[in-house]
């Protein structure tokens, strides 16, 4: 399926320098491992490309005063694309300069739960090893 | 793989002759990236002691400890930061904020011992522990822990691109010389409410400046309101400890300033236009302030002298619900600060503001009246419950030179310029002394010459026994005179005005050899053998004051005490060596301005209350 962060809500600089979602059609592990390796090379095309194309300017962009640095009161998603799948932050402020409430919706979770339950029908219990690590979860981000 | 075979095990062989890719820990070291961030390094002799580090630690792992052998310097502390490395997480955020760049991170890693308690560690650097940080030779990577270290100067060091504060101050909008010489329109227009809120957003809370003020104000405080948008709550914080913030924020020496952690590797957060900006931004002060005086106590204090430390002695005074009345020579409220600051760096609105509304709250005044002429100072003694005196130093000090007469002093004529149209100066005037009060003389003249003899050459100068280093003048000071055109000749000594008739002709100067004697006691000493001849048709003398006790009658003047330094001698109350006599101001203090008069009023008015609901 194709639905990658970068493209539906794009950030940084991902809109401006062309690349593509890679997919496989098949579904199974050994596909989902050999996506991983795409995204990695399409990576590193994108590198070669940014690094051409890169404007000119300050290299360091000054933070606010850390100290007086006050978030106006609210809450927010926002979101990314990790190594994983989509990684969210969840943020609750109330004015002040320390957060609230944080919360990271990480990928492992829904990836390692519930897809592998999915995935897992049927399955010998060998198989469970693999098809966890094809799903990339990584048990201290569920946790998370 | 290759086919197996029985002889695959003797292919690897080949690898006996090549070259091992593993590391032969420890007797290969690693060499760490550069920028490697590992232990820390603090340099003893730079750091001040802000705890900016540990205010910014996200794991809590800094704390800043006493070190009893360390002998601070004003507006520094003795302690110094101590880490706890099982909780440091070597994110180098301490490095990034430190002011003055003392924090720097080493490539070291390494430290392996059962006892918890040695990772607990104040750091140095090799200035101050050669055991520690030793040089190469010495050094073994076998041995190495947190108190055997390298000499390493690549690692982790702040660096001002990315400090995370920002060492530029908000520019302050000021008159261009050509523009202000003409007129005594206040130089420094003041900021914005946008721009005090971004100058407030530089300030780090350290409080290093608190310490520094001699009234202790709460600058950290009321720069943060500032910041906040909340400017009456920053009046309050001001109200606290010092009751005239519009003049202050004007004319205030600003020895915070000169301690503020960002001034050491960049400019200071501008604290007194801060504070300017809060007394100018809240139109009405009773509206914000709110502060009714307390009930009152049916005590009568008087007050002698309605400057900076009788208003303030006033203020706090009826604020406790004493009755106070204020006894000045002058018609209105203000004192040397209306006598003294010239209109460009003090308008008189300023003053007003602040007089008038500490008149609001009950204050009496009592102006045109002498104390000692008009009202006899033992009828003070006798009606009222206390005295304070604030009279200030109000005799100018004279240089002893020939044909003295002839020769203007420096508060009669910045009195008289105080109210247009100002007194007359010459085309050409001569201004002995190199303090402030003298540039405050030099530019006055500038703008009279400018007003009274326009179109013509004037030129106005300044001799002053100091050379440009010893000029007690502050640099701004000097440096805004000079863009006005004065000429400055230091290290000349005066020694007669020449007179022809009745017009001065110019000032006789001859060089000066020493300021001060081996012991810093003020003895110039002279070359009278190389003279100068400086022309000019006006010269005024700017060389200090002194005070004039004379309305004390003689009885009691004889049981005053005074410091080695000539001052009146007062305790910590404030009190002099006479009973329910209080002194302050500039005849106490050896910083002679308007901040530590306003302190030693404050701690007068604390020690009159306290005897008052005492006694």
């Amino acid at each position: 399926m194709k639905f990658d962060i970068r493209k539906v809500e794009p950030y940084a600089a991902y809109d401006k320098v062309p690349w593509e979602v890679p997919t496989r059609q098949e579904g199974d592990a050994y596909s989902r491992i050999w996506i991983v390796r795409d995204e990695m090379i399409e990576s590193v095309h994108m590198i070669f490309k940014l690094l051409e194309a890169m404007p000119e300017g300050e290299v360091y962009n000054r933070i606010p005063n850390p100290f007086k640095w006050n978030i106006p009161a609210g809450e927010t998603y926002v979101r990314c694309e990790s190594s994983r799948g989509e990684l969210g932050l969840y943020l609750v402020s109330d004015g002040g300069d320390k957060p609230y409430r944080v919360h990271f919706r990480t990928p492992s979770y829904p990836h390692g739960l519930t897809i592998l339950e999915k995935a897992l029908e049927g399955a010998s219990i060998a198989d469970v090893g693999n098809t966890m690590i094809s799903l990339y979860v990584v048990a201290p981000e569920i946790d998370r | 793989m290759g086919k197996p075979s029985i002889l695959s095990p003797f292919k690897a062989i080949r690898f006996l002759f090549k070259k091992p890719l593993t590391l032969r820990y420890p007797f290969e070291p690693k060499e760490p990236a550069p920028r490697y961030r590992g232990f820390h390094l603090n340099d003893w002799d730079k750091c001040t002691g802000c705890g900016n580090c540990a205010d910014i630690c996200p794991n809590e792992a800094i704390t800043m400890i006493e070190v009893p052998g360390i002998e601070p310097k004003p507006g520094e502390k003795n302690e110094r930061p101590q880490l706890d490395y099982g909780r440091c997480c070597f994110c180098g955020l301490c490095v990034d904020i430190c002011p003055p760049g003392s924090l720097r991170l080493s490539r070291d890693y390494f430290h392996i011992h059962f006892d918890t308690d040695t990772f607990v560690f104040v750091p140095k650097d090799d200035k101050k522990d050669e055991e520690t940080f030793l040089p190469p030779e010495d050094y073994s990577i076998l041995k190495a822990s947190l108190t055997h270290r390298r000499r390493d100067y690549e690692g982790f060091s702040s660096d001002l691109d990315y400090a995370l504060f920002d060492p530029e101050r908000v520019p302050m909008p000021e008159v261009e010389a050509e523009e202000r010489k003409g007129s005594f329109v206040e130089m420094v227009r003041g900021y914005t409410a946008q721009e005090a809120r971004a100058e407030a957003a530089r300030c780090l809370e350290c409080e290093l400046c608190e310490e520094a003020c001699p009234a202790h104000l709460k600058i950290s405080d009321y720069v943060k309101a500032i910041g906040r948008g909340d400017d009456q709550e920053a009046l309050r914080t001001i109200f606290e400890d010092n009751p005239l913030p519009a003049i202050c924020g004007r004319i205030c020496m600003k020895h915070c300033e000169e301690v503020c952690s960002l001034g050491l590797r960049g400019e200071p957060v501008a604290i007194r236009w801060l504070k300017r900006y809060a007394a100018d931004a809240v139109a009405d002060y009773g509206g914000a302030l709110a502060t009714p005086p307390g009930d009152s106590t049916g005590k009568k204090v008087a007050v002698i002298g309605a400057g900076a430390s009788g208003l303030a002695a006033a203020y706090y005074l009826r604020l406790k619900g004493h009755a106070v009345t204020v006894f000045d020579a002058m018609p209105a409220g203000g004192g040397m600060l209306r006598m003294g600051p010239p209109r460009y760096r003090l308008p008189q609105d300023a003053i007003d503001k602040d007089v008038d509304y500490i008149a609001s709250l009950g204050v009496k005044f009592r102006f045109n009246t002498t104390v000692g002429e008009d009202v006899p100072f033992e009828d003070l003694l006798k009606q009222y419950d206390a005295v304070y005196i604030g009279v200030g130093l109000q005799s100018s000090r004279t240089a002893r030179i020939d044909n003295e007469d002839k020769a203007v002093m420096a508060l009669d004529f910045l009195r008289q310029a105080r109210t247009a149209p100002g007194p007359k100066v010459g085309r050409e005037v001569i201004v002995i002394g190199g303090g402030n009060v003298a540039m405050d003389v030099a530019r006055t003249c500038v703008r009279l010459q400018q007003m009274q003899h326009a179109k013509q050459k004037t030129v106005t100068k300044t001799v002053s026994l100091e050379s440009w280093e010893e000029m007690p003048a502050t640099a701004e000071e000097i440096e805004e005179a000079k863009e006005e055109g004065i000429q400055f000749n230091p290290s000349w000594g005066p020694k007669a005005i020449v007179v022809k008739g009745k017009r001065v002709k110019g000032l006789d100067c001859r060089r000066v050899k020493a300021v001060f004697d081996e012991e810093g006691r003020f003895s110039p000493t002279f070359y009278e053998d190389q003279t100068t001849f400086l022309e000019g048709d006006m010269v005024i003398e700017a060389i200090g004051q002194g005070y004039d006790l004379s309305f004390i009658p003689d009885k009691l003047r004889d049981s005053v005490a005074f410091t080695e330094r000539r001052k009146v001698k007062v305790d910590e109350n404030g009190m002099t060596s006479i009973e329910r006599v209080f002194a302050g101001g500039d005849i106490v203090n050896l910083n002679m301005d308007a901040v530590t008069a306003i302190a030693d009023a404050r701690r007068a008015a604390e020690g009159i209350d306290a005897m008052l609901s005492g006694a």
